[in-house]
């Protein structure tokens, strides 16, 4: 059979039903006492049942369930090794502000909600710095002095400081702020006409406080990740920082960032 | 929470600086056996904010500005004086941070400026001590509490090139914010010259000078003077200032002892330096015909500009040195010097006056004029006979002329220099 007949014939069959039906639509309407049901419908109980509820649920199949997978989607533990330069704003001890010298270090940061917490938001959260900032200056010049008189000044910062971090939505982005200490290790050689150096060094108290914005970078797509597991690539993290320090009565600031591994 | 708390209470605590009254112990870059600069223990015996080196004698101020003659600003002579500073001190500057590291009880400097810091209040310390000495008794209140402007910035926007408005390798005393300015180094690597005693001492004298032979004005109303008179003025306050400069050398304990060659610490200009040392014999200090011509001719300007000031400052320095010294007397002389500046009894008037009462008639303040008032301040008969002599000599005076009657009848022309 073509499928012109077939069509034709499906036609002519939904035809005749609906002329059935609106057939039936155009009979009178019966009477109560003429229904064809009338019993069956007074046997209907007046109320309906109450809803059944369902059976409760096991403790261990609860736990489970709500137990988060956010480690499982970011299984990184946290612990951070960054490589820090900055520009070193020193409290200017002429008085002019500050002395500007350039900044090097190297900073170890661990993450440490990922690890003990485990609720999507406040395992962002916290991570704690331990970081060594290096500076130095080295005379003759306008800050170090003359050629016949000149100090040669290094300034190191050991400190350890606390962080809280706020994620900026689902981007790899945070903003965090920080408060801290450490020590400060001041070594000194002044040259004075040239005759030896007189060496002095001293280690002194420091207070870090700061802000900073950090991201942290997958190396993994996610897609990846679902295909393949997580297989150790750590992330890369990035972070641009305003840090101070307060060096016993001096005030430094720091300007600038890091970059290094999160695995 | 109590413990963060705490932590933190504690850190402020230790952050604070040293809190320690004078005398201070600390490390300044003084003087050794062989003249030569080196760390050394001393005492600072008048600060009273160690690590923003205030004290009683100076105060030390960092960041600030002048900036003088400005064409739109304002003439300096119908000025108040707190007017004047309002408009010359153009940027007022805060506290100087010296980082010391405290050592047994020793605080020692960390960085250059503080090394350069600690040895400038030094300085200036062992320079009004000096003056204290030989005010002989006579208040020095006014003498103490000006500011340093330490790395100040001094601009001249009247130096045609915009080049050289600012003012480097420089110390001054600038009465009209009766503050001293030490200017950055850039030219000149040996000593900072707010390191060298001799030159801290020599800006000392300045404003004992404006004190006392000025009145204590700002900006002295004798500065309108032009031509002679007021390049005699800037010889004599040069000159005064050199042999100050030189005593402040003898007698400040770890000083370099007596030094007339004080600026060879900081300039590298051997020729230069001879040039200032006004303990040489010869015939150098002694009047020629190129200055001469300058004091006479030169507007004061132009004067300065090619240095002659300290040309005649010089031979000035020269003849109370030659005066003094070989016959010990030196106390004497610098303290007659000071009774000189500033004198209104009637037998013997001072600078201050000579200049007072010439305000209309400045071409009566002479060299002879003013020879004669500080011969008239010596009080010894021998000093103040070589004391004429000297000036006689190596000023090229005429007293037949301009008569110089304190002189005693028994002096006669010094016989170094040509007649």
């Amino acid at each position: 059979m073509s499928l012109g007949r077939t069509l034709l014939v499906l036609a002519l069959v939904g035809s005749t039903a609906a002329w059935a039906q609106r057939k039936k639509d155009d009979a009178p309407l019966p009477y109560d006492e003429q229904g064809e049901d009338d019993d069956k419908r007074r046997d209907l109980p007046r109320r309906s049942d109450a809803t059944s509820e369902p059976a409760p649920e096991p403790d261990v199949e609860s736990k489970g369930r709500r137990r988060s997978l956010a480690s499982l989607d970011d299984p990184n533990i946290g612990l951070s090794l960054e490589v820090v330069g900055a520009a070193l704003l020193l409290d200017s001890s002429r008085g002019q502000t500050v002395e500007g010298l350039g900044l090097g270090g190297i900073r170890v940061t661990w993450e440490w909600s990922r690890t003990f917490l485990t609720d999507e938001f406040w395992r962002e959260i916290f991570f704690l710095d331990l970081t060594w900032f290096a500076s130095r200056s080295s005379g003759p010049g306008g800050f170090g002095g003359t050629t016949e008189i000149f100090d040669s000044v290094n300034y190191h910062y050991f400190t350890l400081a606390p962080a809280f971090a706020f994620p900026l939505g689902k981007t790899p982005l945070a903003v965090y702020g920080q408060v801290g200490g450490g020590v400060n290790y001041q070594t000194s050689s002044i040259f004075v006409q040239s005759q030896d150096s007189t060496n002095i060094s001293a280690v002194r108290f420091v207070l870090q406080y700061g802000l900073g914005l950090r991201a942290r970078i997958h190396f993994i797509s996610e897609e990846s990740f679902r295909e393949n597991g997580y297989t150790g690539i750590p992330c890369l993290s990035v972070r641009l920082e305003l840090t101070r320090f307060r060096r016993a009565y001096m005030d430094d600031t720091v300007i600038g960032g890091s970059v290094g591994i999160t695995f | 929470m109590r413990v963060a708390v705490a932590v933190l209470m504690v850190a402020f605590l230790v952050a604070c600086g040293p809190n320690v009254k004078a005398p201070v112990t600390v490390m300044a870059l003084l003087y050794n056996g062989s003249n030569k600069l080196g760390p050394k223990q001393t005492t600072l015996d008048t600060v009273t904010n160690i690590t923003a080196l205030k004290g009683t004698v100076v105060n030390l101020v960092g960041g600030a500005g002048v900036t003088v003659n400005d064409p739109d600003g304002p003439d300096p002579f119908s000025l108040s004086d707190e007017e004047l500073l309002n408009a010359e001190l153009t940027s007022r500057g805060g506290d100087v941070h010296a980082n010391l590291i405290d050592k047994g009880g020793v605080l020692w400097p960390a960085d250059f400026h503080s090394w350069a810091m600690v040895t400038t209040y030094w300085n200036f310390e062992q320079s009004f001590n000096y003056f204290k000495a030989i005010y002989d008794g006579e208040k020095t209140d006014t003498l103490a509490g000006a500011q340093v402007l330490y790395w100040g910035n001094y601009t001249d926007l009247g130096v045609a090139d915009p080049a050289k408005q600012v003012l480097t390798d420089n110390i001054i005393y600038f009465s009209d914010v009766r503050s001293f300015l030490f200017a950055p180094f850039s030219q000149l690597q040996k000593v900072p010259l707010a390191m060298n005693l001799g030159v801290v001492g020599h800006e000392f004298s300045h404003r004992v000078f404006n004190q006392k032979a000025f009145g204590n004005q700002a900006h002295p109303v004798e500065l309108r003077w032009d031509g002679a008179p007021l390049n005699v003025v800037k010889g004599v306050d040069e000159g005064l200032a050199d042999f100050h400069g030189w005593g402040v050398t003898c007698v400040a304990k770890e000083g370099p002892g007596c030094s007339t060659r004080y600026l060879a610490l900081s300039f590298a200009d051997e020729a230069a330096v001879a040039a200032r040392d006004f303990s040489l014999q010869g015939q150098q200090n002694c009047m020629s015909t190129a200055l001469r011509t300058a004091i006479d001719n030169l507007h004061t300007f132009e004067f300065q500009r090619v240095g002659m000031e300290y040309k005649l400052g010089t031979l000035i320095a020269a003849a109370l040195y030659q005066a003094a010294e070989p016959i010990g007397q030196r106390d004497i002389m610098q303290k007659a010097l000071i009774q000189a500046y500033d004198d209104d009894s009637t037998q013997s008037l001072g600078l201050r006056q000579l200049f007072e009462a010439n305000l209309n008639t400045p071409e009566n303040v002479t060299l002879e004029a003013v020879s004669d008032t500080i011969l008239s301040h010596i009080t010894g008969e021998e000093l103040r006979r070589r004391a004429c002599a000297e000036l006689w000599d190596r000023l090229d005076l005429h007293p037949d002329m301009i008569p110089l009657p304190h002189c005693p009848n028994t002096a006669t022309r010094g016989g170094t220099c040509p007649q």
